[in-house]
């Protein structure tokens, strides 16, 4: 007699199965909603961001309501009580348009890459944090390492409620970021490091091989070497600063890394989830010699249908469009929903193809109708 | 000492710094959180 599976095992299957491309009992999904669940609520954003019991709230509710099987954010995406301890931060609520807007910055100038190599603690402290916090005193630092254990508490706390209570497998933890996403998103922003490609590229990749020998490599391995059964994947990676790269450059300044750290996770029979914001098509290529089984790949702005004939070799997940969602009839998301999981089979995770966060990405009851089609719908 | 500014100089403002976090029982452990909390932050 073979023995009941637990809630959570039934979910860790059927992403297994989806990763490894073999029948399901139906497609699993992944919930890619961010401030929306926030708006989806009876709270403000300002309210939700700034209160972890409410915040909690509307995190458990959202789940209650709609049922995932696993969460790209479980509302601690945004810790602004952290960032405004410092008195400083990029990201602010605007609360006539009902958003969080960040604005493009730079921590790090031009000539300073040679520093960063020699001492990345040390220019973190007296270059980056010191342009970040300049006028921080004690005082506020105190408060902010406080408020920074608190944001801590709760991560722990609504990741255990959601694998012990909900039984909701787990993002993979320590993603193995790329040495170009260190300076596309933290030390150099968008604007400054698509000139730096063409100005010092010299300089950046002694830095990138710096981050990847520091960082990347070793947060990989020790990664693949823990235990990641709480997980749906083993590790995780995420692709931002490809956007702004040809293919001659995604072959020289991203791949190369990239391609080492997935022959570790194949060395070792693991398997890798990655977000892939804006395009991957024009890297397609790239992917084709990956054995089937080793990785699962949140699309955005691709065309999901075209992506799973050019790479049959990936598990893809996304699909759903946020304009469908936002805009459609109930009848349309769900018979959008049925294209997808009949085309993509069974090396499929359904999702959206966007960060939902705007209240016209989504409609409830256009959520409610395909999150509950989904559910029992067999392909 | 609370109005005191931080100091980014680096190791002494940073060792300064970090034992302000009286929360922490050691210095090496002070140093740690705050390097986590500065790179940590940077990400935020």
């Amino acid at each position: 007699m073979e023995a009941v599976k637990s809630l959570f095992e039934e979910r860790k299957e059927l992403f297994n199965n989806a990763i490894q491309m073999m029948p399901n009992k139906r497609t699993p999904m992944y919930s890619n909603f961010w401030t929306w669940k926030i708006l989806d609520s009876e709270y403000t954003l300002r309210e939700a961001l700034y209160n972890y019991d409410i915040m909690e709230k509307v995190v458990c509710d959202f789940h209650n309501r709609y049922q995932f099987d696993a969460y790209a954010d479980l509302g601690t995406r945004n810790p602004m009580r952290v960032s405004d301890a410092f008195g400083v931060g990029f990201h602010k609520i605007d609360d006539k348009y009902e958003a969080i807007v960040v604005d493009d910055h730079k921590l790090m100038e031009r000539d300073e890459y040679k520093e960063f190599i020699n001492d990345q603690l040390k220019f973190n402290w007296e270059k980056t944090f010191a342009r970040y916090a300049p006028n921080l005193t004690i005082k506020q630092l105190q408060n902010a390492a406080m408020e920074f254990a608190a944001f801590g508490q709760y991560s722990q706390k609504i990741t255990t409620k959601f694998l012990m209570e909900y039984q909701v497998p787990l993002l993979p933890s320590s993603p193995a970021s790329m040495p170009l996403e260190f300076f596309f998103s933290l030390y150099r922003g968008i604007k400054e490091l698509s000139i730096d490609l063409r100005k010092c590229k010299v300089d950046l990749i002694e830095a990138m091989n710096a981050v990847y020998k520091t960082t990347t490599e070793p947060l990989t391995r020790s990664t693949l070497s823990s235990d990641t059964s709480s997980a749906f994947c083993d590790t995780a990676c995420y692709f931002l600063g490809h956007s702004i790269l040809s293919e001659k450059q995604f072959e020289e300044l991203y791949w190369i890394y990239f391609s080492q750290c997935l022959n570790d996770v194949m060395a070792k029979n693991k398997t890798m989830f990655i977000f892939c914001e804006s395009t991957l098509k024009r890297f397609a290529d790239f992917f084709k010699d990956i054995p089937k089984g080793v990785l699962m790949i949140h699309l955005e702005q691709d065309n999901i249908l075209e992506m799973h004939k050019e790479l049959p070799n990936i598990c893809f997940m996304g699909g759903m469009t946020s304009d469908l969602l936002g805009n459609g009839t109930k009848q349309q998301c769900v018979d959008f929903t049925k294209k997808l999981i009949d085309e993509l089979g069974e090396g499929y995770v359904f999702s959206t193809n966007k960060m939902m966060s705007f209240r016209n990405d989504c409609r409830r009851e256009n959520l409610l109708a395909v999150t509950d089609f989904v559910r029992n719908y067999k392909h | 000492m609370d109005d005191q500014k931080v100091s980014f100089t680096y190791p002494d403002g940073f060792i300064q710094a970090a034992n302000s976090l009286e929360f922490l029982p050691d210095e090496e452990s002070r140093k740690q959180f705050l390097g986590i909390l500065v790179t940590s932050l940077l990400i935020m």
